[in-house]
């Protein structure tokens, strides 16, 4: 009974956390797919989003405005981060690209640094901390805020990209950006618009993790990575494969805390990736192959 | 109507359109013939908008289209059907159809769904494959698909690159056929781009021979098909492969 509990245990956090990364690589994906570029500032607007809310919640602002209020306030950042630095470079090479992503992630944390300080910050969980108790396993409220609000926001992305009209047209300018452009939509706009999206999704992630773990101004970078690693294994432009590849690295995670050591998860899942890029360099699930946001 | 006069289009540093000058007037349809790599898809690309023109003026009802991005011209009312169709793919019929209509969706929804349902009158086909994905649709199916998706942008000119390209015979036909129909009931002008010449000539007013970027020799289409120039160099030799 003692190890079917630890069992159950594991697998919620590796859930908990697997959530949290899929909301991050999708924003990988999306920016990935119209804009060609790797964002490796993705993790940053985590960092940005729960910074700011921990920040305005304790300068009085009801939570739920406090993150709705740090989203949106992400979203320009990401927007303006799409104007000032990959707009004016989109046509330089991909290392180039990378480049100035990375460069900017230094900015964000330098900013961060400059804002709220080298210290961790907290933020009280969104409905107390009573713990609960589900098949012999404890747990937080918030990590079923966490599961909850990244399973919502995915389906909101879906419903986003699948159902409405200018999410077809995102959709129709990755799959062919030549046609798309015949049809008066404007790629600049669509790349606009999707970084902006990732970021506020970002935002979300940090936000909902930050009760569990804390935020720092240097939470981004493993965000950031973990997600990253997660839009491999999905093979980088398939964003369902993405939050399979987000969930899997996060149960791998918590597994290897549980059994081996908790120093040992990063190394383990960065282990998964050169797996994943040395014998299926398309992603696990290549098989379905094709573009799609 | 539409008046190019003296385009010019290049690729990098290489001339591909040398200063060219012609018109099509409303409810016209003109065909643009030439062999492969004369600089076709060069030239109507350069007037929609994908490549900037390196010199001339494109007029279109007194106003200047040279230079103007993609978007602004399909406003104006020119739209590309491009070479090899370039549907969406992964979208269904009835999506590929809508996005077509996107510069003018915002303002006008309730125009663009009537407007569907008269592209479906034309392509009776993409009606009964509304939510198909556009990608498993055939050839003629897919030709079809983009013209349909180009009538939804509501074009005072339609330039169709080669949409005869790898279709049978009868399926041609047809295609041709609805094309003079449109023109018939809407008054919509026509480019018609082809080597299909044939084809092309024999729902045209007027037509042009174009060889590497340059007008060889133009006229009515009827004359053109009986040119014996033209015979010779691109209908003569193996009718067997020109339709
Ligand atoms: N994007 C491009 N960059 C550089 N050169 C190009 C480009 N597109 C076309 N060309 C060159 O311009 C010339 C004309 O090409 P274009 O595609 O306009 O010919 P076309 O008449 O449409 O031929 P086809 O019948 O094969 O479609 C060719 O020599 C081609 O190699
Ligand atoms: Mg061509």
């Amino acid at each position: 009974m003692e190890s079917l509990s630890q069992l159950m245990q594991l697998l919620f956090s590796g859930l908990t956390i697997g959530s949290i990364y899929a909301l991050i690589a999708i924003g990988f994906v999306i920016t990935y797919n119209i804009t060609g570029v790797l964002n490796f500032a993705q993790g940053e607007f985590a960092m940005l989003g729960a910074l700011l809310t921990i920040s305005m919640s304790s300068a009085g602002l009801p939570l739920y405005l406090a993150v709705i209020v740090a989203i949106l306030i992400v979203m320009m950042v990401g927007g303006l981060f799409e104007r000032a630095a990959i707009y004016p470079a989109r046509k330089s090479s991909v290392a180039t690209l990378i480049i100035i992503t990375i460069g900017v992630s230094f900015v964000f944390r330098g900013a961060a640094i400059f804002i709220w300080g080298t210290q961790p910050h907290s933020l009280t969980p969104f409905s107390g901390n009573t713990p609960i108790r589900i098949f012999e396993a404890v747990l937080l409220p918030q990590s079923l805020w966490a599961v909850g609000i990244s399973l919502a926001a995915l389906a909101g992305m879906y419903y986003f990209f699948n159902k409405t009209y200018t999410g077809k047209a995102v959709t129709a300018c990755v799959m062919n950006r030549f046609a798309a452009q015949l049809m008066g939509i404007k790629p600049e706009k669509m790349s606009f618009l999707s970084i902006s999206l990732s970021a506020g999704l970002g935002a979300l992630a940090g936000i909902i993790i930050a009760p569990i773990s804390g935020a720092s101004y240097q939470m981004g970078l493993m965000l950031g990575m973990k997600a990253f690693i997660a839009a491999v294994i999905g093979g980088l432009t398939n964003a369902p494969a993405a939050v399979l590849g987000a969930f899997l690295i996060g149960i791998i995670e918590a597994f290897s805390e549980g059994y081996l050591s908790s120093g040992y998860k990063d190394a383990v899942s960065f282990a998964v990736l050169l797996l994943v890029l040395f014998f299926m360099p398309n992603g696990l699930f290549s098989k379905k192959s094709g573009k799609r946001v | 109507m539409i008046s190019v006069h003296n385009l010019s289009v290049n690729h990098g540093h290489l001339k591909i359109i040398k200063e060219i000058s012609f018109s099509v007037g409303k409810g016209e349809i003109v065909s643009i013939v030439g062999a492969n790599g004369a600089g076709k898809s060069t030239l109507l690309g350069g007037i929609a908008g994908i490549y900037s023109p390196a010199a001339g003026s494109i007029q279109m009802e007194d106003e200047e289209l040279a230079k103007k991005s993609p978007v602004d011209i399909v406003r104006k009312g020119v739209t590309l059907v491009p070479e090899r169709r370039q549907i969406f793919d992964g979208l269904t019929v009835e999506d590929n159809l809508i996005l077509g209509s996107y510069h003018r969706y915002s303002k006008e929804k309730k125009q663009c769904l009537q407007d569907l349902e008269m592209v479906y009158a034309y392509f009776p086909k993409l009606a009964a494959m509304k939510s198909r994905l556009g990608g498993l649709l055939s050839g003629g199916e897919q030709q079809m698909l983009a013209i349909g998706r180009g009538l939804m942008a509501k074009p005072k000119l339609l330039m169709l690159d080669e949409p005869s390209l790898g279709l049978a015979p009868l399926i041609v036909r047809e295609i041709m056929n609805i094309l003079v129909q449109l023109r018939n009931i809407t008054s919509t002008s026509i480019l018609l781009v082809e080597q299909n010449i044939k084809a092309a000539l024999s729902i045209s007013d007027r037509g042009f021979v174009l060889e590497r970027g340059s007008i060889v020799l133009e006229g009515e289409a009827k004359s053109l098909l009986q040119n014996q120039s033209i015979k010779d160099a691109y209908l003569g030799a193996s009718p067997s492969l020109q339709e």
